[in-house]
């Protein structure tokens, strides 16, 4: 069933969901909803399982319902019923990078690699989004609706791990990550770049061999300004990591807004 | 976490390992434990002498611990690959770097060509594109650093050569490496499963197209 038409596509908007685990020993790498989370607490709202393939944009999406359907997006505190020729508008809420529009059902398609997640540095679009496109959705609805969007507190402080190369790093690496008031100064799906401060690395430095990447690594390149690996960080790279991000706030640092704040403690 | 020479595994992240492996065949060793397809491991990944097991929960995580240990006691696991025929790929030797790879290396078109379809190649991990395997076992002699000036577009199927590597780039893609040829095999294909022709522990022979 076509439940949505795209009027204005928005900026790097895609479908997603979960992504696809599996395959980063053959160089792809998993995609998914950068925030995961916000994606979650949509989906349940709907009464949609946690991973329903949704919308995600930074920002000037806007869709026309083409049948009547029971959405929720991150602007909204509870789910609304929009009516046929109704139009949306989604953009992050203060202090996030990325939005998300979730429907009951869930968006759906031909899947990839078992996900419709895009993924823009493999190449992969399950599902388009262009202007015009028409969007199908699913009936994948798993319970009622809970009418309730939980808000979520903000969370200031990252909890980190330390990384497996701190003997690649100056001996105030970690020490450095965690007294600086950070600044997201580049926020894609690939990663976040910080400023606020430099991590010491070694006067002669290196060159790292090629070693396997995970979501949420805080890597060190030779300016020594860190990036935090995102849901499409390549599957091998060879600058040092210092530590990465707690599974608990994954989320919360990959959805942080150009030029909003954080500050990082060691778990 | 593992009383074995030459293996270090540390904790990465919230529940997966990163391991470092001397003197192990990193790629085989992930094949191997990616083969027994465990519970709440999502993705075995190698690289040069380092492998990443991402887990989903912590007793994923103790489970891999002990599973990769029963892999590496086993005494010929050094000398283990995967028990695959080669994968042979086949060339046409026309690429546009041969000219400069001959005088960098100090030897003859010929030469080149030779000792790259002579070199005997194992994928040692994948990276940089999706289906891109880095095959290790390149002739000593043709061992050159990446081009100063990457090409903006290589294309699909290029044979190439960097450092102690040989590749051949999936998709078209930017990239630095030195381009001994093209072939028509298809590299990547998300039709297909595995989507890539080449799997990391996979051994690969060049055949000269006639």
């Amino acid at each position: 069933m076509i439940g949505f038409r795209i009027i204005e596509p928005g900026i790097a908007t895609s479908v997603q969901d979960q992504g696809r685990p599996g395959y980063a020993h053959l160089g792809l790498g998993r995609s998914g909803a950068v925030d995961i989370i916000a994606a979650g607490v949509l989906n349940r709202a709907l009464g949609n399982s946690e991973f329903a393939p949704v919308i995600e944009t930074a920002g000037g999406l806007v869709v026309e319902c083409v049948s009547r359907s029971l959405i929720a997006t991150s602007n909204w505190t509870s789910p609304r019923l929009v009516a046929e020729g109704e139009k949306v508008r989604v953009s992050p809420e203060a202090g996030r990078q990325w939005a998300y529009l979730a429907v009951s059902g869930g968006f759906s398609g031909a899947p990839i690699l078992g996900s419709l997640s895009a993924d823009s540095m493999a190449d992969l679009v399950a599902v388009d989004v262009s202007a015009g496109a028409e969007l199908q959705v699913g009936t994948a609805s798993i319970g009622p609706p809970t009418d309730l969007i939980a808000s979520r507190p903000a969370q200031l402080e990252i909890t980190l791990l330390p990384g497996p190369h701190l003997d690649r790093l100056g001996p105030s690496a970690l020490s450095t990550l965690t007294s600086t008031n950070w600044v997201v100064e580049n926020n894609s799906r690939v990663g976040v770049r910080l400023a606020g401060g430099l991590v010491e690395l070694p006067v002669q430095s290196a060159n790292g061999q090629s070693e396997p990447m995970i979501v949420g690594a805080v890597q060190i390149p030779p300016n020594g300004q860190p990036i935090v690996l995102g849901r499409e960080h390549p599957v091998t790279g060879g600058y040092p990591v210092a530590a990465v991000v707690d599974d608990s706030g994954i989320s919360a640092v990959l959805g942080a807004r150009l030029g909003s704040s954080l500050r990082f403690r060691m778990k | 976490m593992i009383d074995i020479a030459g293996v270090d595994v540390v904790p990465i992240g919230t529940h997966s390992l990163h391991i470092r492996l001397d003197g192990f065949p990193t790629a085989t060793v992930a094949a191997e434990l990616r083969a027994l397809n465990l519970e709440g491991v999502s993705d075995v990944v190698p690289a040069e002498s380092t492998m990443l097991v991402r887990c989903e929960h912590e007793s994923a995580r103790r489970n891999a611990v002990v599973k990769l240990n029963e892999i590496l006691s086993v005494v010929d696991v050094a000398e283990r690959k995967l028990n695959l025929e080669p994968l042979e790929i086949e060339v046409d030797y026309n690429g546009e770097d041969l000219e400069v790879v001959a005088r960098a290396c100090e030897m003859s078109v010929e030469e080149v060509i030779y000792r790259h379809l002579n070199s005997e190649f194992v994928a040692a991990f994948c990276g940089f594109a999706p289906g891109f395997a880095y095959l290790a076992g390149l002739d000593p002699l043709l061992h050159l650093p990446r081009r100063e000036t990457p090409r903006t577009r290589v294309p699909a199927g290029s044979v190439s050569i960097a450092a102690m590597y040989s590749a051949v780039y999936p998709n078209p893609s930017p990239g630095g490496w030195h381009l001994l040829g093209t072939t028509d095999a298809t590299l990547w294909n998300v039709e297909s499963n595995p989507p890539a022709l080449i799997e990391p522990g996979r051994r690969v022979r060049f055949i000269r197209k006639p």
